[in-house]
């Protein structure tokens, strides 16, 4: 029986490319292990677990170009498991400190059985490479699996320069394909952030599809007939689907979202913070507090008074959450088929690290809620946008407007007095690239070695994170230093394309630091005659 | 005062190097303001000062509001300004402008959203500072010390719907050292280019936030940058520098085959957390992710028919 309507889960991966082998431990390459451990991983386990079962179910996962790097470099994946060994020495140690307490031994036993499963399989099962079991669930037609900008620069602020879109998108797909083996249908814009001509580029790049805020849609011209809940044609081809609103904000929304509830686990106290015991002192960095993933207190209320968690009681409101989910879905699909002539798609995008690392329970919550979509009614069934435009490829023509889904839906969250400094650089730095491969259009050897090293370089400076986090106020002064140091290591090293003077060493040295994409053309930022 | 935000009362208390502005309410940053804005006669008499071609000894700096500012929807007209047209407004001593480096933290006001999407980068507890025991080795590279962009540039990028941010490079004796160099933002009207907003150039490399009539839909709008003549044509050192003020509206026009009725619409619109002022929908801008405000709670926003889905706590 046809549903009346469909419903697109999409999870958006990415972190910053993260990696410092010149230190032996890294503060900040803990993004990446916390990640795995609290939602890449436990989003694995979720999505095999619903295949063992035969479970109906579909998801749209991005996989940024940097994320994938990272979960492919032998360097991070070893310290991936020195990060799970030291969590379980710490939690021995924790095990006999709470030994005769009742209420936080359990959730620390809770823990030590999490981090046990999670190496095993980490190790034994994904051979330190967990890309490969996204690549199966995606082979089996479970995953649609999107790419995103190669170091997820913000299109709409870096098209000053079309060389810069034309790299971002074209290492991207690269990349994809390289680690995934098949070239990717669809496209997560960084920050949904649109631009009329994206489109084009999109197309070039055999890009079918692509996601935007809800405002990108309703505020096209002409206006869209069926609103966010189909999608349209772009003006040069790709479609854009757009994300629903109601079901965003249940989940989204600090206050009155899911995750603040008080049943589930709190984000901020960890052990990190509140345990002075030489086995936990041992995770910090350099002596510094820091989080350790280990978090034994649940949201409780807005109070300083935090209770201890419990594991099984959040697990129960997860389901009660996700049920709560699904009949609003149901409701609001009925809504809509009531005056709509083609079947209605409510496409629900969210930050993949949304789900297990600030909201522990959210990998559990989408369990339940695909295995309650796939057994429980009948009017909604999940779909990926690939499987959506195959089935209604009918779509009415509009222009999508510029617009981001950040903070007011435009730009300011990556322009503003905190980060509007860094763009004469971006530019001035694209221009200069783009100068490069005019020049030097077949450069080799040593030559060939430094160019694709700028190119690097540049792509990393561009990254959407960088401006983000000196808006936030999160791990400023790291942002800053990094964007500082990839403009830095551009122009040190085109400085010595165009004077013909080159320091090995340096090179040597930049290289092995900041070494994703091995296969690097540095051609990427031709400029190309339209 | 009244209608700006915090974060841009803090820039503006930044901007006028006033102190504690970071830790204050709102309430008294715009007591102090108040107060630092009775003083500003005496600030212009200082040798650096941007002004505006419209109000003289106005001293603001980025993202302050620019001081001379058209009403786009608001009939407020100003003469169209052709090359052959326009006269040098007088010239007004620059003030000192940023000079594209990290403004420490200037416009940093996080919200609940983002927060949560900030997570991800956390390495410390929110308010304290961020443990830095371990910084990135650098090779004994300089990074402090960025090379300069010495280029001639001209680069206008919209912000958000209302405010558009330029920033320029003019390199050395590229223009006469008599010459006081202008920035003009305008948009061309039957062949003539209308000026919106000019201001003289304080430094020969800088940034402005220009800021129109939020709910302006103008179309491109280019920004120039150069120097009146005696007879008063305006010479454009160089141009480049186009952008499209976003638009926060929903399109008045509907397809003829694809045809949706208003109510529909609207309907589906407002679900979206749109809203309508002065008659048209807009505002359905982002809820959230990463760091959007959430909409005040209304019935009609989080309810389906029959009420189901209120919040659920």
């Amino acid at each position: 029986m046809d549903p009346k309507g469909y419903f697109a889960l999409v999870l958006h991966a990415h972190l910053p490319f993260v990696r410092h082998p010149e230190h032996d431990r890294f503060l900040e390459e803990d993004w990446f292990f916390e990640a795995l451990t609290e939602t890449y991983l436990p989003l694995l386990n979720v999505f095999e677990g619903l295949a063992s079962h035969g479970a109906h179910f579909r998801v749209t996962l991005s996989l940024t170009p940097t994320l994938l790097s990272m979960m492919t470099d032998p360097l991070l994946q070893q310290r991936y498991v020195r990060y799970l060994d030291e969590r379980l020495e710490a939690l021995e140690g924790e095990s006999r400190r709470t030994e005769h307490d009742a209420y936080f031994h359990p959730v620390v036993e809770f823990y030590t059985d999490l981090y046990t499963r999670l190496r095993r399989r980490f190790v034994e099962q994904d051979r330190l490479d967990v890309t490969q079991a996204f690549r199966r669930l995606m082979e089996a037609g479970y995953l649609d699996i999107l790419t995103c900008g190669a170091t997820h620069g913000y299109f709409p602020l870096l098209a000053v320069n079309e060389e810069s879109l034309y790299a971002q998108l074209s290492m991207a797909v690269r990349t994809h394909q390289r680690i995934l083996g098949r070239r990717p249908r669809g496209i997560w814009l960084p920050e949904c952030g649109y631009k009329p001509g994206v489109d084009r580029l999109l197309r070039e790049f055999g890009i079918d599809y692509f996601i935007l805020d809800s405002h990108g849609l309703l505020n096209a011209d002409p206006r869209p007939k069926y609103g966010v809940h189909r999608p349209v044609r772009s003006p040069a081809g790709p479609a854009a689907f757009a994300r629903d609103y109601e079901s965003s904000k249940q989940v989204w929304a600090a206050e009155e979202g899911y995750p603040g509830d008080t049943t589930y686990r709190e984000f901020y106290r960890d052990a990190g913070f509140d345990v002075h015991d030489p086995h936990i002192t041992k995770l910090r960095h350099a002596g510094i507090a820091t989080f350790t993933g280990l978090k034994y207190h649940r949201i409780t209320g807005k109070t300083a008074w935090k209770e201890p968690y419990h594991p099984g009681w959040a697990r129960e409101r997860a389901s009660e959450h996700a049920g709560h989910f699904m009949f609003n879905r149901q409701k609001q699909i009925g809504w809509l088929a009531s005056f709509f002539d083609r079947p209605p798609i409510i496409l629900a995008p969210y930050d993949a690290e949304l789900f297990g690392h600030w909201w522990f329970e959210g990998p559990q919550w989408i369990d339940f809620l695909l295995r309650k979509i796939a057994y429980d009614q009948n009017d909604i069934k999940t779909i990926t946008p690939s499987e959506y435009l195959d089935r209604f490829g009918d779509l009415q023509p509009v222009a999508p407007p510029e617009c981001s889904w950040g903070a007011g839906g435009f730009h300011e969250v990556w322009l503003n007095g905190s980060n509007d400094w860094i763009y004469p650089h971006l530019h001035a730095a694209a221009e200069r690239m783009s100068a490069l491969v005019q020049r030097f259009p077949d450069a080799d050897g040593l030559r060939r070695w430094a160019l694709d090293q700028t190119a690097r370089e540049l792509l990393l400076a561009q990254s959407s994170d960088w401006p983000f986090i000196m808006k936030t106020g999160t791990s400023v002064e790291y942002a800053v230093r990094r964007f500082k140091t990839h403009i830095h290591r551009f122009s040190r090293i085109a400085g010595m394309v165009e004077s013909g003077h080159y320091d090995e060493n340096y090179l040597r040295e930049v290289a092995a630091r900041d070494s994703l994409f091995p296969d690097m053309d540095y051609r990427i930022f031709q400029t190309r005659p339209w | 005062m009244t209608t700006k935000t915090l974060t841009e009362l803090r820039a503006l208390g930044h901007a006028r190097g006033l102190k504690g502005y970071s830790k204050m309410s709102r309430r008294e940053l715009e007591r102090l303001l108040a107060g630092s804005d009775t003083q500003k006669p005496a600030a212009a008499k200082k040798p650096d000062k941007t002004t505006s071609t419209k109000k003289t000894s106005v001293t603001k700096s980025k993202p302050a509001r620019a001081p001379a500012k058209l009403a786009l929807t608001r009939g407020k007209k100003k003469p169209a300004a052709t090359r052959a047209q326009t006269t040098a407004p007088t010239a007004v001593p620059p003030t000192p402008v940023p000079q594209w480096e990290w403004a420490g933290d200037i416009s940093r006001q996080s919200t609940e959203e983002e927060q949560v999407e900030s997570a991800k980068y956390a390495t410390a507890l929110p308010g304290s500072i961020t443990p830095r025991a371990v910084v990135a080795a650098d090779l004994g590279e300089d990074i402090d010390n960025l090379p300069p962009v010495t280029e001639a540039t001209l680069c206008l990028l919209p912000q958000k719907p209302g405010v558009l941010h330029g920033y320029w490079v003019i390199p050395p004796n590229t223009v006469p050292k008599s010459k006081s160099l202008k920035l003009r933002l305008g948009r061309i009207v039957r062949d003539a280019f209308e000026i919106i907003d000019e201001i003289s150039l304080p430094h020969e490399r800088g940034h402005w936030y220009f800021h129109l009539d939020e709910s302006a839909d103008t179309g491109a709008v280019y920004l120039q940058l150069g120097y009146y003549e005696a007879g008063g044509n305006f010479v454009t050192a160089t141009r480049r520098g186009i952008a499209r003020i976003p638009s926060l509206h929903a399109s008045e026009r509907t397809d003829r085959l694809w045809w949706v009725s208003e109510k529909q619409f609207r309907a589906m619109y407002r679900r979206a957390g749109g809203i309508m002022r002065a008659g048209r929908l807009g505002w359905a801008a982002s809820i959230s992710s990463p760091g959007g405000a959430v909409p005040a709670p209304s019935s009609e926003r989080l309810a389906w028919p029959g009420n189901i889905s209120s919040p659920h706590r």
